[in-house]
């Protein structure tokens, strides 16, 4: 955790450079949307997520960037009952999966140079990420802990308010190589809703 | 502007924030757990009677005396439960003497259960060191087991067991119904345990 915020630190403390041309910070609201075999765990939509990311563009329409997210995938069952072959264990659980990934970026922005306040975007990231799946039932806990390799594509919109602000939705589908407890890979959708700070026209 | 990011920010602060895990809140009770096992080569639909053993016996290491007492109202509560979910699922009682296909037993054991957590690095003078925090309660263990009587050893009167019922609960904090409580983990062990259905 100690490392997770100091990471925060130095990407927000990116913000505090004066946005020159073609720099961006972007605070995001995280929605994770689990999908197998995270969902077999939590089913239940995270809406406890968020992520901080600078991007800087190279050309007119390209960006390349890094970013910090964490989403908090939580679910309570009062009574739940795990059926195995000739036994079964009924308790009450509470169950998480804590993802945290470190992602390089790129992003294609081809409407930048446009005067339009609606620019669609499209990029891919990859990179480190941690994962931490915890399953409390009764007086016992299980956990594990891991770090693996992530990657995800992502389409999202930019409503530009202003040459230096902007709203933010974005889609991402993250895929955590071995991410799940049972070696399975571990994806997500994430969907982004936040503030883009910077320069959103092209000269 | 300037507030709807504050808004944001805050909202992603609250939320992140919150607790999620279950804290010094949670019910004593919400923490029971229920496990049955069962052989599955067994018809319990093709058997209709039992016997139940008429005291919930206390478990402990041979020679030694039970550091735990088992009230009069325990026994009772264990007991009539039992009785009442057996009857629900269609099986008559009888007695030992009548050759029931299953006699059923109880009893009681109570465990401790460590936490050991390790904290993040101490730094002091020399060198780091993690610190630990160790944490200990009891917990009450209840037993159930079905015994197939009519394929005992008739020698060594020894008979398999063919249903396995662990109640496990911790005994601390003030539970408002304790005997409420034993009931419904005693229904949940039968509840999961369909295969003793005997009804059609």
């Amino acid at each position: 955790m100690k490392n997770l915020i100091l990471i925060s630190a130095f990407v927000a403390s990116l913000s505090l450079k004066s946005f020159g041309q073609g720099n961006e910070f972007i605070v995001t609201w995280n929605f994770g949307i689990p999908t197998a075999p995270l969902s077999d765990i939590v089913s239940k939509t995270s809406l406890q997520g968020w992520a901080f990311e600078y991007r800087r563009a190279m050309t007119k329409t390209l960006s390349v960037g890094g970013s910090v997210g964490l989403n908090v995938f939580h679910q309570e069952h009062d009574k739940y009952t795990w059926h195995f072959d000739d036994f079964a264990i009924t308790a009450h659980d509470w169950r998480f999966a804590h993802v945290v990934p470190l992602t390089v970026n790129a992003h294609f922005n081809p409407l930048r140079n446009m005067q339009t306040p609606w620019q669609v975007f499209a990029g891919a990231g990859m990179g480190a990420t941690y994962v931490n799946e915890e399953i409390w039932a009764g007086i016992y806990s299980f956990r594990q802990e891991m770090w693996g390799f992530h990657f995800y594509p992502e389409v999202g919109v930019r409503y530009v308010m202003s040459n230096q602000t902007a709203l933010l939705l974005s889609t991402q589908f993250m895929t955590v190589l071995s991410g799940h407890y049972t070696g399975e890979n571990l994806h997500y959708w994430n969907v982004r809703l936040g503030f883009s700070f910077g320069t959103h026209r092209s000269e | 502007m300037h507030r709807l990011i504050l808004s944001l920010l805050a909202t992603i602060g609250l939320l992140t924030s919150c607790n999620l895990y279950p804290g010094s809140d949670a019910r004593t009770d919400t923490l029971d757990m229920v496990s049955t096992l069962y052989d599955d080569q067994i018809d319990f639909k093709s058997m209709q009677t039992y016997a139940l053993y008429d005291d919930v016996v206390p478990i402990v290491e041979d020679g030694s005396t039970p550091n735990f007492t088992i009230t009069a109202e325990i026994k009772n509560t264990i007991l009539s439960s039992i009785e009442a979910n057996l009857a629900a699922y269609g099986w008559q009682k009888v007695d030992t003497t009548d050759n029931p296909d299953l006699i059923f037993g109880s009893g009681i054991t109570v465990t401790v259960n460590t936490n050991i957590y390790q904290s993040f690095p101490i730094y002091g003078w020399g060198y780091p060191y993690y610190g630990y925090t160790v944490s200990s309660y009891p917990v009450g263990n209840l037993i159930i087991v079905a015994l197939d009587h009519k394929d005992r050893d008739t020698v060594t009167n020894v008979a398999p067991t063919v249903w396995f019922g662990l109640i496990q609960g911790p005994l601390t904090g003030g539970v408002s119904d304790p005997m409420g409580r034993l009931d419904r983990d005693i229904s949940q062990a039968f509840e999961q345990s369909t295969y003793l259905n005997l009804n059609p």
